[in-house]
């Protein structure tokens, strides 16, 4: 084996190394929370932590699946919490990626690739109107929700997610525009494309990493949020990230149930993000433009 | 017609945003000049400037900013440099590259409340991991989550690990995205690892990466979630863990002073602008073809 | 285009855009001033008799007058039938009670009673929410003891619902006697009582305490001893507080001043007054005091400082604590030999009973915590009466009985405690104290600047235990700091 060959194989080693070591960091606090969700709750918060042995127990898995939303005590009849907040959270969820990234499109194309008078300070107004935090806008937007009588419904959460994803994700998209070279569109066009056709057929295709981007934070936002969600629902709109606090009770906090959901939590955006990533590849580009 | 075209394109877009966004930037704008407080009963006097006056002259005010501004600088120098360093060493050909990439992505998977109480466990003085681990090497138990001194640190702690990830999986979608040919022309000519990377990478990658850093000034200025999770209060030992959000939690939710909290935003969307003028002045040039 | 007409032409538009941005942010102005009409959603049907029968809670349908109901009259009470209430409640704590109890409550009347749980965490910035926004989604909402001065006025007065239904005078003075007051303020009665607890139950290693022959401490100075051979002997930490965050400093500083006797605001009076520092911010220098000096012996846990909840109770479920206050339904998860490794061994008893004379200085109070249950102003006229005979439901023997024995509660109502079932279920010294302290109960502190007496309470409490004050300024500073919050509140 010669030094060049050598020298590469120890490179890529480190390489992997280093990959795994950055995936263990970022993924520990996940494998605490799942070995957390088999414990049972005498070794969950104890001195010293019990990492390694403990014995596992399916309890707080069937308390959270069979639970009901109600009480935070013992199962009972009534509707569950993956009966209610789960359903929602994907509606909402993936029905505001669609309306969010489908409307992204079109206005970071718009910013990209014309030049209009008032465009500058409209690409500013994006980027200040999403300035807001949604502390402060959970409020106002709650008596607004409210007298458009849309309060506790999915649509309600899925117009203020939409308003909050659009502002944010249309400047990721314009970075990534700034990528595509000019010139692919521009001989689609004298090939006798209108602007629409060369917009899905030839941008869109290039554009994909850019779009995966933007789904994911868009599906993220959407999952994730918080307090909007708990001023806009009540009874039949709760939404996923509301059941968290639900362990956190006035005895004390349900660890157990509380991992189990947590795990459950993320599943759905585990499968949204590896379905999407795919599109994440390298050399889309490649032999487009000639020279 | 045609020249309507791009307007139309941001029709649908902006249909929804000044629906829902605008209104409550309205409302906290015209409230910030009146007092509002449904728990005294008071409702919408006009007192003029009064409100803004009384945020930068509170004392809490002065306290938010210090420890925003040690938390904020940072967390955003960790965020770029090990979301950049990440994204360079996930950009190469590896076996079981979807999955690091998917697990990059855990942290801003987490439910907020469940991370949050996830480190809590892990960070607690008393019965963490963190200083468990400390003490078996030998170290003393470092009080993270109860003395003023590590709170900062801790948030730190939590909020790099929280959001390299967006930092990251933004700057690895830009790798992959830039044409292979110049890269391809760039090796061809002879150039090494450094100066493809200034050369070549870099330019491209520059607007991403401003992007990116944008929203992370943006939102980090305003984080609030983990504050109260992390110290069972919403403003840490004391006055350490106050940061600009929690401030504004604070008035808004506990205190219930609306107009004075409207105030809040206001002022804080005018510090946010004043520290981000610097990312639009570059895209705003960018915006040329 | 040659570069004058292109500015000109510019300039116009940007004046045209300024104007209409004007008459924009006009319109706006006026809309928000003018907030938008919250639509009412009532589910009426037609009018008929609404007749609701309860078990032991005196009550009678007796013919209308216009007082209460705003509809037709026909013979008996006609109020359109209600079907459908809907109630906030909490996730864990109270919730599970006030669920078995409206559960009940449904059987027995037939109105479907909707619950939407909400964590505790989230309850007070909900409900004002709700509130702030005159929302009709609920039409029975929780009140707890400290939030009656902010939120108390949202809340339906029930003094015309308490003439006509009940209950009777005696009924609240032999049943409820001082569980009354948990749901009053300024004198109007906003909310019935459902659930009452010591807001600091002293729990203590009884195995411990016998196996030592110690004795229950009388003072801080017997309690230190105590602790203190404890910590020798066994190694585990003498004390531990809620010391994270206003909310829990609060609770624990009034919990250890009442014992005391000593309090620093007088809620009674409108506008509340701060009480004189002599002797009432002398004692509660003497007691942070105390508390900084066991924090500096290590007797308490080192992260005490950001300790909530959940920290206090785990750590003692851990068996890692020989003394704790908390709230007295966490007996429990103290009890609960699935979580804790105390159960059976615990003991219960107020704190510092039989306090030594010369160590109290006024008459001795025990801090009460607890919660009621009241009707949304802002919900519709017609439904309001049949949300109060849902509320009336709440105080009833059985349904008292089955929410403290399945739902770990601590009932309003002073004759459940006898019952043989709740006998079995609560330990006796739990019991035992509080019958003894029905004399001495008296509920938190409630005014309007809550928020910020907090704050500043806790703020200074903190420099005294980081040692950056020492503990006689950090209660001067906060007689000084409430004085001033009180004063910028109600002039």
């Amino acid at each position: 084996m010669n030094v060049k060959k050598l020298k590469k194989k120890v490179s890529t080693f480190v390489i992997y190394v280093l990959a795994i070591f950055v995936a263990l960091v970022f993924a520990f606090p996940i494998l605490y929370m799942i070995s957390i969700s088999f414990k049972r709750s005498l070794d969950i918060v104890t001195w010293p932590p019990k990492i390694i042995f403990f014995e596992p127990t399916l309890d707080n898995w069937l308390w959270f699946l069979f639970s009901a939303d109600v009480t935070a005590m013992a199962p009972q009849e009534g509707r569950r919490i993956i009966e209610i907040y789960l359903p929602n959270s994907i509606i909402v969820a993936t029905v505001t990626t669609l309306l969010s990234v489908s409307t992204i499109i079109l206005i970071a194309y718009s910013l990209a690739r014309f030049n209009y008078w008032g465009r500058k300070p409209i690409a500013f107004s994006l980027i200040v109107i999403r300035m807001i935090p949604p502390v402060a806008a959970a409020v106002p937007i709650y008596i607004f929700v409210n007298s458009i009588g849309l309060r506790d419904t999915l649509p309600g959460l899925i117009g203020p997610y939409s308003a909050f994803n659009i502002a944010f994700g249309t400047w990721i998209l314009y970075g990534f525009f700034k990528e595509l070279p000019v010139e692919v569109e521009e001989s689609a066009l004298v090939d006798g494309c209108t602007r629409m056709q060369a917009l899905f057929r030839i941008i869109l295709p290039l554009l994909a990493p850019g779009l995966a981007v933007v789904a994911v934070f868009s599906f993220i936002f959407a999952w994730n949020d918080f307090i909007i969600a708990l001023f806009l629902t009540a009874v039949n709109s709760k939404t996923m990230p509301i059941a968290a606090l639900g362990f956190y009770a006035e005895e004390g906090v349900f660890w157990g149930p509380m991992c189990a959901y947590g795990t459950v939590y993320i599943i759905p955006t585990i499968i949204f993000v590896a379905l999407v990533q795919k599109y994440i590849i390298k050399g889309l580009t490649f032999g487009a433009v000639k020279g | 017609m045609l020249k309507k075209f791009p307007y139309l394109l941001l029709l649908p877009g902006f249909t929804v945003i000044v629906t829902f966004l605008l209104y409550p930037w309205y409302i906290s704008f015209i409230m910030s000049f009146y007092t509002n407080s449904p728990i005294l009963g008071i409702s919408m006097k006009p007192v003029g400037l009064k409100n803004y006056v009384e945020v930068l002259t509170d004392p809490l005010f002065m306290i938010a900013i210090k420890n925003t501004l040690f938390f904020a600088v940072p967390s955003l120098m960790l965020e770029f440099i090990l979301g950049l360093g990440i994204a360079l060493l996930y950009n190469r050909e590896l076996r079981g590259s979807r999955i690091f990439r998917t697990i990059l992505l855990l942290p801003m998977m987490m439910a907020p409340v469940v991370a949050a109480l996830m480190f809590r466990l892990i960070l607690h003085t008393d019965y963490g991991i963190l200083n468990y681990f400390l003490e078996l090497l030998g170290m003393r138990k470092i009080p993270w989550l109860s003395a003023p001194q590590y709170s900062i640190p801790s948030l730190i702690i939590v909020e790099v690990w929280n959001n390299t990830p967006f930092v990251a999986f933004i700057l690895l979608a830009g790798l992959q995205a830039i044409p292979q040919s110049q890269l391809e022309a760039a090796k061809i000519d002879g150039a090494n690892v450094f100066q493809t990377f200034r050369y070549i990478t870099w330019p491209w990658l520059l607007p991403l990466v401003v992007i990116a850093m944008l929203f992370r000034t943006v939102f980090i200025l305003r984080t609030t979630d983990f504050v109260f999770i992390l110290f069972s209060s919403i403003t840490g030992v004391g006055n350490s863990a106050l940061l600009l959000g929690p401030y504004l939690y604070y008035y808004t939710y506990r205190v219930w002073d609306l107009g004075f909290s409207s105030a809040i935003s206001y002022i804080l969307l005018i510090i946010t602008l004043a520290i981000t003028s610097i990312y639009i002045r570059y895209l705003y040039r960018e915006m040329k073809f | 285009m040659s570069e004058p007409k292109k500015v000109d032409r510019r300039k116009f538009i940007y004046a045209g855009l300024g104007a209409v941005a004007l008459i924009a942010i006009g319109a706006a102005t006026y809309v928000a001033m003018n907030p938008p009409v919250v639509t009412v959603t009532t589910s009426t049907t037609v009018p008929t008799t609404s007749v609701v029968t309860t078990t032991s809670v005196a009550t009678t349908t007796v013919p209308t007058t216009s007082m209460i109901t705003t509809t037709s009259v026909t013979t008996v009470t006609t109020t359109p039938k209600i079907d459908k209430l809907t109630a906030l409640i909490q996730k864990g704590g109270m919730g599970p009670p006030a669920e078995i109890m409206f559960k009940m409550y449904e059987k027995a009347s037939g109105v479907k009673m909707i619950l939407d749980p909400i964590p505790w965490e989230a309850q007070f910035e909900k409900q004002m929410t709700e509130f702030a926004a005159k929302s009709t989604t609920y039409d029975l909402m929780p009140l707890q003891v400290g939030w009656r001065a902010t939120m108390g006025e949202f809340f339906e007065d029930l003094a015309p619902y308490i003439r006509k239904f009940g209950p009777s005078e005696e009924f609240i003075k032999e049943k409820l006697a001082g569980n009354w007051a948990l749901g009053q303020y300024a004198g109007i009665q906003r909310g019935i009582p459902m659930r009452a607890g010591l807001g600091e139950l002293f729990y203590y290693r009884k195995d411990l305490y016998e196996k030592y022959k110690l004795s229950l401490p009388r003072n801080m100075k017997e309690l230190e001893e105590n602790m203190k051979l404890l910590k020798e002997k066994e190694g585990i930490y003498g004390w531990c507080q809620e010391l994270g965050g206003p909310d829990n400093i609060w609770e624990v500083s009034h919990g250890w001043m009442m014992a005391h006797g000593a309090i620093d605001i007088d809620d009674t009076k409108i506008p509340p007054q701060v009480t004189p520092y002599d002797p009432n911010g002398i004692k509660f220098a003497e007691i942070l005091a105390y508390w900084k000096r066991w924090f500096d012996m290590g007797l308490l846990p080192e992260g005490i400082l950001s300790y909530g909840i959940m920290d206090t109770l785990g750590t003692f479920q851990q068996g890692k604590l020989a003394h704790a206050t908390m709230y007295a339904p966490r007996v429990i998860l103290v009890e609960d030999p699935k979580q804790s490794v105390v159960a059976g061994k615990t003991g219960y008893s107020p704190l510092f009973w039989d306090m030594y004379k010369e160590d109290s200085v006024g008459r001795r109070m025990d801090h009460f915590g607890g919660w009621s249950f009241g009707i949304n102003s802002f919900i519709a006229p017609e439904r309001k009466e049949a949300a109060y005979q849902a509320l009336l439901f709440l105080l009833d023997y059985n349904a008292q009985l089955r929410a403290a024995v399945d739902g770990a509660n601590v009932p309003t109502r002073i004759d459940v405690f006898d019952d043989p079932e709740f006998k079995a279920r609560f330990p006796e010294d739990w019991r035992n104290a509080h019958k003894i302290t029905a004399p001495t109960l008296r509920p938190s502190i409630s005014t309007k600047p809550h928020a910020q007496l907090l704050k500043a309470f806790a703020d200074e409490v903190t420099e005294a235990l980081l040692g950056h004050k020492t503990p006689e300024e950090a209660t001067k500073a906060i007689w000084k700091k409430e004085e001033e919050i009180i004063k910028s509140t109600y002039g």
